[in-house]
């Protein structure tokens, strides 16, 4: 659950940091539903199936760069957060 | 009434309860879109706004419900939220037709943004005491854990049993049961007026959301130059230039723009949004996969499902049908768990 990166997050800055990171993955999901959704129109549904699998790759491929651009924390102790798929 | 010192077991019992609920409905909500479809006479953009009905006020009030929290207090937010989203659950129940389901996922979506951020805050004040409260909190998110990977098999066995209609029928009895858990053992939190909303941000967020939204669903049936489409882009574009704005004036902001100023959050937030745009469009589309295209029940749907969800742990892109794309997420996953692992 989303929520479980607030259980990481104390203080209150990291507090608002993490519905910060939930929002956007919100946000994320609603918009990748809504593209993937629209490819469905005037398509058969497999070649829709097809097109949308390949655009995930690809923004997998985006959020992989993203996420190694990203400079290390000051502080690498983390906490074994269960990522789970929620909405 | 709570007594005076009420066992913060209770307390644990209701705040997992609210939470298992909505994530099963979330993770079972996949599995059921295809029976829905067919029950409610809908197409894929019906069926993408039943996800997103429910998405964009979880997305929308997400921020505003943290100083909720500290103004009403975080019980009574938790309660409020519970019985909103269990009444609207059994307004999904009742659904006639697909534009009453959104409606009742809309007033889901709002249900949840309440409750979800409350769950937590309830259980810390519960579990006053580090040690304790960390096995708490261990419990807690283990559930989702559990949840989650449970969510879409029970879900794929009771929609085959019992119809898609069942998936939020269960929500009613447990969300009975949580508020009058929540009422009976919850501790009273203190509410304090020290933090001011600004609803004029809210909705200029939420409708330039809302609106940017419509936009992506709507354009592939309507075209990229019909009038609609264009007003709607505009209208999103002006709604989150608002938002933007506001924030900025605001002495109190819901969203401190100041955070982006730190390179790794505003890197680990974009990848959160792109990821999550790929997995949960991804899911989306592997709901009509399984069952429209392939032909699965959805007992079995739910299994892959499953399948996916537990995959998705170890190596975060992982999917059956794709294993191009799973090209060594899992041993960047360093990198990717910041988004789910933050330093304490």
């Amino acid at each position: 659950m989303n929520a479980a990166i607030l259980a990481s997050v104390p203080s209150s800055l990291a507090g608002i940091g993490g519905a910060v990171l939930n929002t956007s993955r919100q946000v994320g999901t609603a918009l990748g539903i809504a593209v993937f959704a629209s490819s469905f129109h005037g398509r058969p549904a497999a070649e829709a199936v097809r097109l949308s699998l390949g655009c995930a790759a690809l923004l997998y491929l985006c959020a992989l760069a993203l996420a190694s651009r990203a400079p290390a924390p000051a502080s690498q102790k983390s906490y074994d957060v269960i990522p789970v798929p929620d909405h | 009434m709570p007594r005076p010192d009420p066992d913060p077991r209770f307390t644990l019992i209701a705040s997992s309860f609210g939470l298992g609920m909505a994530l099963l409905d979330v993770t079972a909500g996949n599995v059921a879109l295809p029976s829905i479809r067919a029950d409610l006479h809908t197409d894929a953009a019906g069926l993408s706004w039943v996800v997103d009905g429910y998405t964009l006020p979880f997305a929308s009030l997400l921020l505003l419900a943290g100083g909720l929290g500290d103004r009403l207090g975080a019980r009574r937010l938790f309660t409020a939220g519970l019985v909103v989203f269990t009444a609207a659950s059994a307004m999904c129940v009742a659904a006639p037709d697909i534009g009453w389901l959104i409606a009742a996922r809309v007033l889901q979506g709002m249900g949840a943004a309440l409750f979800m951020p409350a769950s937590l805050s309830i259980l810390r004040s519960a579990y006053p005491e580090p040690v304790e409260r960390a096995r708490a909190i261990g419990i807690w998110s283990s559930l989702t854990a559990v949840t989650g990977a449970s969510g879409p098999l029970v879900g794929g066995a009771l929609i085959h049993a019992f119809g898609w209609r069942s998936i939020f029928l269960i929500n009613v009895p447990i969300g009975v049961l949580g508020v009058l858990l929540a009422l009976r053992f919850v501790q009273r939190s203190p509410a304090s007026a020290t933090r001011a909303f600004d609803l004029g941000a809210q909705a200029a967020g939420a409708f330039g959301l809302a609106a940017l939204t419509w936009a992506l669903i709507e354009r592939s049936a309507r075209g990229w130059s019909s009038p609609l489409i264009v007003l709607a882009f505009v209208c999103a574009a002006s709604g989150i230039a608002a938002f933007v704005a506001l924030e900025r004036r605001s002495a109190d902001p819901m969203l401190p723009l100041h955070l982006f100023r730190d390179r790794t959050f505003t890197t680990t937030a974009a990848a959160a949004l792109v990821y999550a745009a790929g997995f949960f469009g991804g899911l989306f589309v592997l709901s009509i996969e399984f069952q429209d295209v392939q032909g699965y029940s959805p007992a079995a749907a739910g299994l892959l499902f499953g399948i996916v969800s537990v995959l998705q742990w170890g190596s975060p892109s992982c999917r059956p049908r794709r294993p191009s794309s799973c090209k060594g997420l899992s041993w960047r996953s360093p990198a990717l768990a910041q988004l789910w692992s933050r330093p304490r």
